[in-house]
């Protein structure tokens, strides 16, 4: 059991334990390892991309949008979609060049 | 070079300036940190996670203080937030440990040795830094800030955000504090 003069002066002693201290320094390579780490931080906004993309609400509402777009161009597009006798029609222009070409003959014509 | 062409290099994302930086506050930097850690592998961590929040957010430094009283903020905040991530962990692994979900044995840390005391003063200080870390908060950031990166009280002042009065308040109760855990500890010696 110390007596209490001892503590005191073994608590003071403590306390000025830290006079001149040298500051601590970082290992060897530290901005090395600094940039592969940011590196590493720069992949990693790309998975937090990834990340994001896949989870459920985000993803859900790509599926939902992709749906509607698709329900909307294929009502659209049977709207505007010529009739079975116009494709035959076309098909048969087709088949048989019945198209007019005799414009050419009027830009062509001999001298 | 400049400090202010420095900082405006590295918002263009210069690598070099990066590094020039780096290199220039990285022993300040890391010492702030091992003193409020106390531990030389998570102040390094600490460091590192600093540096990589400069060249995330160095845009956002308006110049208002002084570079190095930014970079005394963003350490402290990510040590603080250190210690705090480990203590949670700590508190989870005894949880564990009770209800037998973990077999590993709870260990206290171990003595913290600070890399740049003498060493007649190593047994002291390990015991001094034992009680600072016991102390709260604010307290140990000013204490650390004071005592081992040598500030004023006008300049630890600025770092946290605070009048010179309440940092001298801080500082007597810092002390006040180590003195009743130091007594505590050899009355039990």
């Amino acid at each position: 059991m110390q007596s209490k003069k001892d503590i005191e002066r073994e608590v003071e002693k403590t306390l000025n334990s830290l006079e001149g201290m040298r500051p601590a320094t970082p290992g060897p390579f530290f901005f090395t390892r600094l940039q592969s780490h940011l590196h590493k931080a720069e992949l990693n906004i790309w998975e937090r991309i990834s990340v994001f993309i896949a989870r459920p609400t985000i993803a859900m509402a790509v599926v939902l949008a992709v749906v509607l777009m698709n329900t909307v161009v294929f009502f659209k597009h049977d709207e505007t979609a010529p009739s079975i006798a116009e494709q035959q029609t076309e098909q048969q222009y087709e088949d048989f060049s019945l198209a007019d070409n005799a414009f050419y003959d009027y830009e062509n014509l001999e001298p | 070079m400049s400090e202010w062409i420095l900082i405006e290099q590295l918002k263009q994302k210069d690598e070099s300036a990066f590094k020039t930086i780096v290199e220039t506050w990285q022993d300040m930097v890391f010492n702030t940190a091992i003193g409020i850690v106390q531990n030389t592998e998570d102040a390094e961590d600490v460091a590192q996670e600093v540096f990589l929040q400069v060249y995330e957010s160095v845009a956002t430094f308006k110049g208002e203080s002084k570079f190095s009283t930014w970079l005394y903020r963003i350490t402290i905040t990510k040590a603080m937030d250190h210690i705090r991530k480990k203590k949670r962990k700590k508190r989870f692994a005894f949880i564990q440990s009770l209800f037998g979900m973990d077999n590993e044995v709870l260990h206290d840390p171990p003595d913290f040795h600070h890399p740049g005391i003498s060493m007649d003063n190593k047994e002291r200080a390990a015991i001094l830094f034992r009680a600072i870390g016991k102390l709260p908060e604010n307290q140990k950031i000013a204490f650390t800030l004071h005592k081992m990166e040598g500030l004023s009280y006008q300049e630890v002042s600025q770092v946290m955000n605070t009048t010179v009065s309440s940092v001298e308040s801080l500082l007597h109760r810092a002390k006040n504090n180590l003195k009743k855990n130091l007594q505590g500890y050899y009355e039990n010696f």
